[in-house]
């Protein structure tokens, strides 16, 4: 069995891989997986409600779309994490990333990383989702400044450049 | 949660069963259990059970058997869920939340944490389900009611949804005066046997009014074995709606949830009676 003890500092030991590289930690037993992450650098997953409400913290954990704030940092032991910084950056854009931006789905952008992060898994599960998919996969990542339809209309954008690929 | 001492991640049913203490915290998909122990000072353990191998949908004998890890997710899109009780299991697992909360959020954690929006406690009520629980020694079959008697003891292992309800007519559907008035949300789930003109068997739970599901045995017996003719949809639909009125007297939605449920009663029963 595995177990995670506290060492005399009182953090408990965790590893586990982060965008493709291996990590080595100590945690609070309190912290959550989205504080860790952003106490790790990658400031691009936000703290939006910190109550699983608002998707802005969205990653990817083994494959699937989970909000962070909900999670106590211990979980990402033995687990394959991916946050908005493992899809592409400025200079090379993940098509997901791109199709949000060439489609004007981004205003003030907080809630973008998030947006990306399930739209990601998404499009991985479904390569061709119709719109109420692309609804039903979106309805738990909100955003306060725009109506939605641009968002719906960057997944299918993202999704016909991933399948002309 | 600051004085956790230890974090055990057991890998199966027998490791759990050496850690497995009434003291201990035990967190699945961590929608529930994290973020309101966070402050619990006394907590010394935590039992993560994510590894155990209950992450499972099958047939099995006359049951459709769901592992007690499997996610909303999971249950929405699997497809013996979609085959079966017309789609029953899988259209109202849609209702769970959000995406990412479906993603997270297991059948295991909804009946374990008793709340009165949880989704899984009036399914299965609603199809006679039974669980599958482990007491740390041995397992043993609960119903629902009987496993929020002894649910501080036991680990839920598996729910047994039987298959003879498979061709019953249901319908399910979460309604609220407005999205966002989460207050005035009610889940209705009906199931029914109809052969001909009469009901053979009858089963409409409502959530979102109490802790556990709300259902009336009493009422459903008025409609049991009676000629389709002889039943007033009306004075039916008003004994519902009076049964929620009364549970829900203080609450700012009252009348709203009362009319709601007599009207979709009533349409129920109408669309099954051919009306």
């Amino acid at each position: 069995m595995k177990k995670l003890l506290k060492n005399k500092e009182g953090l408990i030991e965790i590893g586990f891989r982060l965008n493709g590289t291996e990590i080595k930690t100590s945690v609070k037993p309190n912290e959550t997986l989205l504080e860790l992450i952003r106490r790790l650098g990658y400031k691009g997953t936000k703290k939006g409600c910190d109550t699983g409400d608002c998707g802005s913290c969205t990653i990817i954990i083994d494959g699937i779309a989970k909000v962070s704030c909900l999670l106590p940092a211990f979980y990402a032991e033995g687990k394959e994490i991916i946050t908005i910084e493992g899809l592409g950056d400025v200079s090379n854009p993940h098509p997901i990333q791109k199709a949000y931006a060439d489609s004007g789905a981004v205003q003030c952008g907080f809630c973008i990383p998030g947006m990306i992060m399930t739209t990601k898994f998404l499009l991985d599960r479904k390569p061709k989702p119709s719109d109420s998919d692309i609804k039903h996969a979106l309805d738990g990542n909100l955003c306060r400044c725009t109506g939605y339809v641009k968002q719906i209309e960057a997944v299918k954008i993202a999704a016909s450049k991933i399948n002309k690929k | 949660m600051n004085n956790i001492k230890t974090v055990y991640i057991p890998q199966n049913i027998k490791e759990f069963s050496s850690v497995f203490s009434k003291k201990s915290l035990i967190m699945a998909g961590s929608t529930y259990s994290f973020k309101s122990f966070e402050k619990d000072k006394e907590l010394k353990e935590i039992v993560s059970i994510n590894n155990l191998p209950l992450k499972y949908i099958k047939k099995e004998s006359n049951n459709i058997v769901i592992g007690a890890l499997s996610t909303f997710d999971d249950i929405e899109n699997s497809g013996l869920c979609k085959k079966h009780f017309f789609g029953f299991l899988s259209h109202a697992s849609s209702y769970c939340s959000s995406q990412l909360i479906r993603n997270m959020a297991t059948l295991g954690g909804n009946i374990a944490h008793p709340n009165a929006f949880n989704i899984m406690p009036v399914v299965m009520e609603t199809l006679n389900g039974k669980l599958k629980v482990f007491d740390g020694k041995k397992y043993k079959i609960l119903s629902l009611s009987d496993y929020y008697n002894e649910r501080n003891k036991v680990l839920i292992t598996e729910a047994m949804i039987p298959l003879k309800y498979d061709k019953n007519l249901f319908y399910f559907e979460k309604i609220s005066r407005t999205k966002t008035s989460w207050e005035s949300y009610i889940t209705f789930s009906f199931r029914a046997d109809v052969k001909k003109t009469k009901i053979n068997d009858i089963r409409l739970v409502f959530g979102s009014v109490k802790a556990v599901p709300l259902y009336s045995p009493e009422i459903e017996k008025e409609m049991v074995s009676r000629d389709i003719k002889d039943i007033n949809v009306e004075e039916i639909s008003k004994k519902y709606s009076d049964l929620i009125y009364s549970v829900a007297s203080s609450h700012k939605y009252s009348e709203y949830r009362k009319e709601v449920t007599y009207n979709t009663v009533k349409g129920f029963l109408k669309k099954i009676f051919g009306r």
